[in-house]
């Protein structure tokens, strides 16, 4: 179930997709992330930038953008890690 | 960690029902255990901590049938697999000081994801009882189960509660008093089964198959030195044959949890919810690209329709500001400052903070309603087809707002290669600062179609920057994208929050960009003016004259418009400020009277509103009641002498494409280097050239 988790990530998707390929609930696919996360598996597939908040400093827009300061960006998402692409060309 | 029972043999020998039963509650988060133990004791709780932590810590002690019992809430848990130091705790716990019964709850409205927990709890070889708790909310949500078949299948007592209303708190009560040990509900892939005996040898706890499974799989356990080496090694040898042991013992727990709870579940009716519904046509993979372009469509037509009013307004104002300085006894050189260099430059831009701030409001609109994370979905996914980094899709949609933040928001990529060719690409997405430009040309040269020209220039902008990316990834051989996406349900976003945010983000514009627009502006006036004369004998004008043969090719070749290309490479907001100046400059305004001028402010002000008003109507697609004005400003009818619309495209396509602003080129410099800055600019001019040339001759006339 987790390894075809893996290989369904090889597109984007999202939870209530994935759930309805693996034939579980989105939160059961939630959870299932939570853990290969955890692991190394998969990674955020958008995190906040360290440059963030300090080079937008001169922009006159910085509020319009949500990686400035201290906004995270407002989307959830998960990809695939080296480890979890490599597991994958591990696996029978 | 040695074997607890052991350690424990001596309180063991004293007549059960002498002995305190010590019964620990296991779930996770919010499943009502705290709930489920105040139901139980009905008694003041006893508060603490867990040793060496801040976690809180609860017990409770009542009598029950003449047994004294202490019920132990466990930090909520997920798995025993620990992710958090809560999880941690609890799986201490349960190995180092096991209870006498382990009270597992489920939550019955989220069974499947409860399950996996219960699973791993079986294989600690510790007597247990299940509650199968929130079955109201199960039941509210369409689920109908039934507890007897799960009891069959995990071979322990499973009581159906409502905690929070006490309902059957009296069955689970007589069902701690008679656990009974499960039977390990997960089977393994053999060769994963083979380890796991092979290991659970090594083990002296009741919890050794438990253990077993988590030392193969990796998990960090403190103690059983001996035991984890053998699992190294026994890891190594399933690696060898292309087992992940992690991945295959979770894999089977999930794979468990969702057979168990098909066997539980009865029937479901669920009601779709109204994210669902309109997800099915959002999220399609042809519907979905067409709607997202319909919408965003839909937000430039917003824009427009309710902006125009308010440009012209500010125009007008613009209008009685330069009569009024006519009409002051000021020298001819202070008069023109103020005239051309304030009102005309400076003023020019900030006329099209309408044009933001209705832009700002639709975005702001499209973002908290849930759309905007969609779109992005839509996006990834359309741009993995094309081999491209789906994930780079958020720095390029922050490049719609500014270059700059966008560039350094490609560290989140993780190749040097993905996030080269998405900062190369970037500069390409029509940023804010582009926008007044635009405006400004649409109204004059297609004023029936302004909002569809100006959403072609972004969707020109998007899509030469994807080709950039798609062309360096073949080049330096980048991988497609891969990922999932959790998305906001929709929602109706409070509009007292969006308009504040819009105002906010409009006021931020003209502080920011205010300054550096004066300076611009005062510098372009001076160049106008040296030497003292007809400002088509300045330096500036000079300049500018002896690069436009370069720009005839593409349909403009009059120096005012060739000129304000050049202080655009500063920043795009001044393109506009600078023809502006430099086109007004040379036409000196009448002089107003103080009323007069006050009397067409508030004509104007009163056609705003009425035009307002007509657009709202227009927007919903109902007729006009009042025909919105026509005359162009002084700055719109003089752009319009000097150039055909094809060549208004041309030079609209050339803006949008040329040279990044000098702020982005900085942050391009910072995270690729001096080479690939200049790269760049190269490369932008040389595609703007060549685009706004297919632009001009493929321009229907």
């Amino acid at each position: 179930m987790t390894a075809r988790l893996l290989k369904a990530l090889n597109t984007p998707r999202t939870l209530d997709q994935l759930a309805a390929e693996l034939g579980v609930s989105p939160e059961a696919v939630a959870l299932m992330l939570r853990q290969l996360e955890a692991r190394g598996y998969v990674g955020p597939a958008y995190d906040q930038s360290p440059a963030c908040g300090t080079a937008c400093s001169a922009c006159s827009l910085k509020r319009l953008c949500p990686a400035a300061g201290q906004a995270t960006p407002s989307l959830r998402a998960w990809r695939l890690t080296k480890k979890g692409e490599a597991v994958l060309k591990l696996g029978p | 960690m040695g074997c607890p029972r052991c350690d424990t043999a001596v309180a063991l020998k004293k007549p059960p029902q002498e002995r305190l039963l010590k019964v620990a509650l296991l779930g996770n988060p919010n499943t009502g255990k705290t709930s489920l133990i105040n139901a139980l004791a009905r008694s003041a709780l006893k508060v603490g901590n867990w040793p060496g932590t801040t976690v809180e810590r609860l017990e409770a002690r009542f009598l029950h049938g003449g047994r004294e019992i202490v019920l132990v809430d466990l930090p909520g848990a997920y798995s025993l697999f620990p992710t958090t130091p809560e999880e941690v705790i609890t799986r201490d716990e349960l190995l180092k000081d096991p209870p006498d019964v382990l009270l597992v709850v489920l939550d019955a409205g989220n069974l499947e994801r409860s399950l996996p927990l219960a699973l791993e709890a079986t294989e600690l070889g510790l007597p247990m009882v299940v509650a199968l708790n929130l079955v109201d909310e199960a039941r509210e949500k369409g689920y109908a189960l039934e507890p007897r078949r799960l009891e069959a299948a995990l071979g322990v007592p499973v009581v159906p509660t409502v905690a929070s209303r006490g309902e059957g708190t009296m069955a689970l009560l007589q069902a701690l008093l008679r656990p009974r040990t499960p039977v390990p509900a997960v089977r393994y892939p053999p060769a994963v089964e083979r380890a796991i005996r092979a290991l659970e040898g090594e083990i002296a706890h009741p919890a050794a198959r438990f253990i077993a499974t988590a030392l193969l799989a990796g998990e960090e356990l403190p103690d059983f030195k001996a035991a984890r080496e053998k699992a190294a090694e026994l890891r190594r040898e399933l690696e060898s044959i292309g087992v992940d042991p992690f991945l295959e013992i979770s894999g089977a727990r999930y794979a468990r949890a969702r057979e168990l709870f098909e066997e539980a579940l009865l029937g479901h009716n669920p009601r779709p919810t109204l994210t669902e519904k309109l997800d099915r046509f959002v999220l399609h993979p042809v519907l979905g690209p067409v709607l997202f372009l319909l919408g965003m469509l839909l937000v430039f037509r917003f824009t427009f329709l309710l902006s125009a009013p308010w440009v012209d307004f500010i125009g007008e104002v613009q209008a009685v500001l330069a009569g009024w300085i006519a009409a002051l006894p000021l020298p001819a050189l202070l008069g023109s400052f103020f005239a051309d260099a304030l009102v005309a430059g400076v003023g020019t831009v900030l006329a099209f903070t309408p044009v933001l701030f209705f832009l700002y409001l639709a975005m702001g609109f499209l973002e908290a309603s849930g759309f905007l994370a969609r779109s992005a979905f839509i996006a990834d996914r359309l741009m993995a087809l094309a081999g491209l980094p789906g994930r780079a899709f958020i720095p390029m949609v922050l490049g719609f707002g500014c270059n700059v933040p966008a560039i350094y928001a490609t560290r989140t990529l993780e190749s040097f290669a993905d996030r080269l060719r998405t900062g190369l690409a970037i500069p390409f997405m029509a940023c804010s600062a582009r926008l007044p430009v635009f405006t400004l040309f649409a109204a004059v040269f297609f004023p029936k179609n302004a909002a569809t020209v100006v959403f072609a220039l972004y969707l020109i902008g998007l899509l030469i920057g994807v080709l950039t990316a798609w062309l360096l990834g073949r080049v330096l051989g980048a991988e497609a994208s891969s990922g999932a996406m959790e998305l906001p349900p929709y929602r109706w976003p409070p509009m007292r929050v969006l308009w504040m945010q819009a105002r906010v983000r409009t006021m931020n514009f003209v502080e920011g960009a205010g300054g550096p627009i004066l300076i611009a502006m005062v510098l372009i006036w001076a160049l106008l003016h040296l030497p003292p004369g007809p400002i088509e004998n300045s330096l500036y004008a000079r300049v500018a004259t002896a690069l436009a043969p370069l720009f005839a090719p593409l349909g403009f070749s009059d120096w005012r418009v060739v000129g304000a290309l050049i202080p655009g490479f500063i920043a795009k907001e001044v393109v506009v400020g600078a023809l502006g100046v430099s086109f007004l400059g040379a036409e000196p305004s009448a002089a107003l009277g103080f009323l007069a001028g006050a009397g067409q402010l508030l004509g104007a002000f009163l056609t705003a509103l009425k035009e307002t008003l007509a657009a709202l109507l227009a927007l919903f697609g109902a007729p006009q009641l009042f025909t919105p004005s026509t005359a162009p400003s002084a700055l719109q009818a003089a752009l319009g002498r000097v150039l055909s619309p094809a060549a208004a495209f041309s030079y609209l396509v050339f803006v949008l494409l040329y040279t990044p602003c000098v702020a982005t080129l900085a942050a391009i410099r910072q995270e690729f280097g001096s080479r690939w800055a200049a790269i760049s600019v190269a490369y932008q001019l040389t595609v703007a050239y060549l685009v706004a040339l297919l632009a001009y001759w493929a321009f229907p006339r």
